[in-house]
């Protein structure tokens, strides 16, 4: 289990490091996802004119730092995530 | 050693301790040191013209006129090292006269022309006494500051002669009062720099500067703009460049001027710093009430390590109450205000780290009366960047 999560990571990170700089951050998809315009991988994708291959990511990213909780249908913020994305709204200038 | 001398050098002595007991006793009213050392030198020409006065105007004797005239070969001489030290240091102009090395290199041109009016003793020159002491007072510093031949070492031609003995002097007490002043003019800027936005100042408070000032030079208007502009485009943080500014404006307008423009330019001058969203986001992982109870003891146990420290340096510094103190706010937003005080504080970094700390530790560890010690720095996740 340990040895998937670890791998899942390596994936995940060696996407997003693969991304173009004008990709989509983690902050940028918490608040995305916060605005409640979507709640899976293929709207979140086209909302943010990204490959949808990157934004599985960065989910996963988010996912395994418990900001993003697993649902039947995907995904939703998690009690951190919320937070976050209230945080990133107050310190946005 | 005769009663008189004695007695000269008693008055001398006395007026020595009398003007640092004003200074103890007034030690506040004398903001700068300059002003101190401005009544340092009024206070020995006092004493000087007291002791030309017994000699002159009240038939002090022959050993009173002889004292009289070598304080007056003396005085030359001082006043042209004391001149010399004023001309230097542009932001602080009397100070160095009272500092260790000013103070030295002050004495040595007296003492050299106090040996010149010596040496013009057994002269057989008939000219009047007071003639003598000029002529020994202002030859012994046309002596000290000629060269006789030029040397060339390298590219660059240097006058050789007497002068190479007070240029040693000159050296060393640039470099060791440098040194002096660093520290204050560090204390100084530091503290009315901070938080100022460079964009927003690299304009209007050197304008505003010159503007308070009437005597500035056109060069050296000239100097700090084409220094703002290499700042502007040199790669250092906002910090960083508002404090070089300073320093600059300091050397010419004076820490009372700088400060007098800051005051005048009021918030408009005033700079945000954002956090960024990785700390923001690292943040939002620990408990907002957990955060407003430990946070700020995590980050002051982290400024006692060799590896962060607080921002102003001094490991004595007592630290703030970093709580936001608006009970009407929410929670969020308090802890958020906090944040902003710490990293402030602290430095962005340390609170990377002291974040990264505290989301080990459980959830009640804040109301835990003796709390167990924090836990080792987990190894960051392998996406993490380091901070």
């Amino acid at each position: 289990m340990a040895n998937a999560t670890s791998q899942f990571l390596r994936t995940a990170n060696a996407a997003i490091q693969s991304s173009t700089p004008a990709g989509p951050s983690e902050a940028d998809v918490l608040s995305q996802l916060a605005s409640g315009k979507a709640a899976d991988i293929t709207s979140l994708a086209n909302l943010m004119g990204a490959p949808p291959n990157i934004i599985e990511a960065i989910v996963g990213k988010l996912m395994s730092d418990r900001f993003l909780d697993s649902t039947a249908d995907g995904f939703k913020l998690s009690e951190i995530g919320a937070r976050a994305a209230r945080y990133l709204k107050l310190t946005e200038f | 050693m005769s009663l008189e001398i004695r007695v000269y050098i008693g008055i001398w002595l006395a007026a020595a301790v009398l003007t640092a007991g004003v200074y103890f006793c007034f030690k506040t009213a004398f903001q700068r040191r300059s002003t101190y050392g401005i009544v340092v030198y009024v206070a020995a020409a006092l004493v000087q013209l007291c002791l030309a006065l017994h000699a002159f105007a009240f038939g002090g004797g022959t050993t009173a006129v002889v004292a009289a005239h070598y304080g007056f070969a003396i005085w030359i001489g001082l006043a042209v090292g004391a001149m010399e030290m004023v001309s230097r240091y542009q932001d602080d102009p009397f100070a160095p006269l009272v500092s260790a090395p000013g103070l030295f290199y002050v004495t040595i041109n007296g003492a050299a022309s106090a040996l010149a009016y010596y040496l013009t003793g057994p002269l057989n020159v008939t000219v009047a006494e007071p003639l003598k002491t000029f002529v020994a007072g202002f030859g012994a510093m046309a002596f000290f500051r000629s060269g006789l031949f030029t040397a060339r070492i390298g590219k660059t031609e240097i006058p050789a002669g007497p002068n190479l003995v007070l240029q040693v002097f000159l050296r060393a007490l640039d470099r060791a009062y440098d040194r002096e002043r660093s520290v204050p003019r560090a204390k100084f800027v530091r503290p009315i720099m901070r938080g100022l936005s460079f964009d927003a100042i690299k304009a209007a408070l050197p304008s505003l500067c010159f503007n308070l000032m009437q005597n500035v030079s056109a060069d050296e208007i000239a100097g700090v703009n084409a220094q703002v502009v290499d700042l502007a485009k040199a790669e250092m943080s906002n910090e960083a460049k508002c404090l070089s500014l300073g320093l600059t404006l300091i050397n010419i307008v004076g820490e009372k001027t700088l400060h007098s423009a800051i005051v005048a330019l009021g918030g408009d001058i005033r700079s945000y710093v954002a956090l960024s969203r990785e700390t923001v986001m690292a943040f939002a992982t620990i408990d907002p009430a957990l955060a407003e109870k430990t946070l700020p003891d995590v980050c002051a146990q982290l400024a006692q390590t060799n590896h962060v420290r607080a921002i102003d340096g001094d490991q004595n510094l007592e630290p703030p109450d970093f709580k936001a103190s608006v009970p009407a706010l929410p929670l969020e937003s308090r802890a958020l205000l906090m944040l902003y005080k710490l990293v402030a504080f602290y430095g962005e970094p340390s609170i990377k780290v002291a974040i990264r700390i505290l989301s080990q530790a459980p959830p009640d560890a804040g109301d835990a009366p003796n709390p167990a010690p924090a836990a080792p720095v987990a190894a960051p996740p392998p996406s993490s960047p380091s901070p």
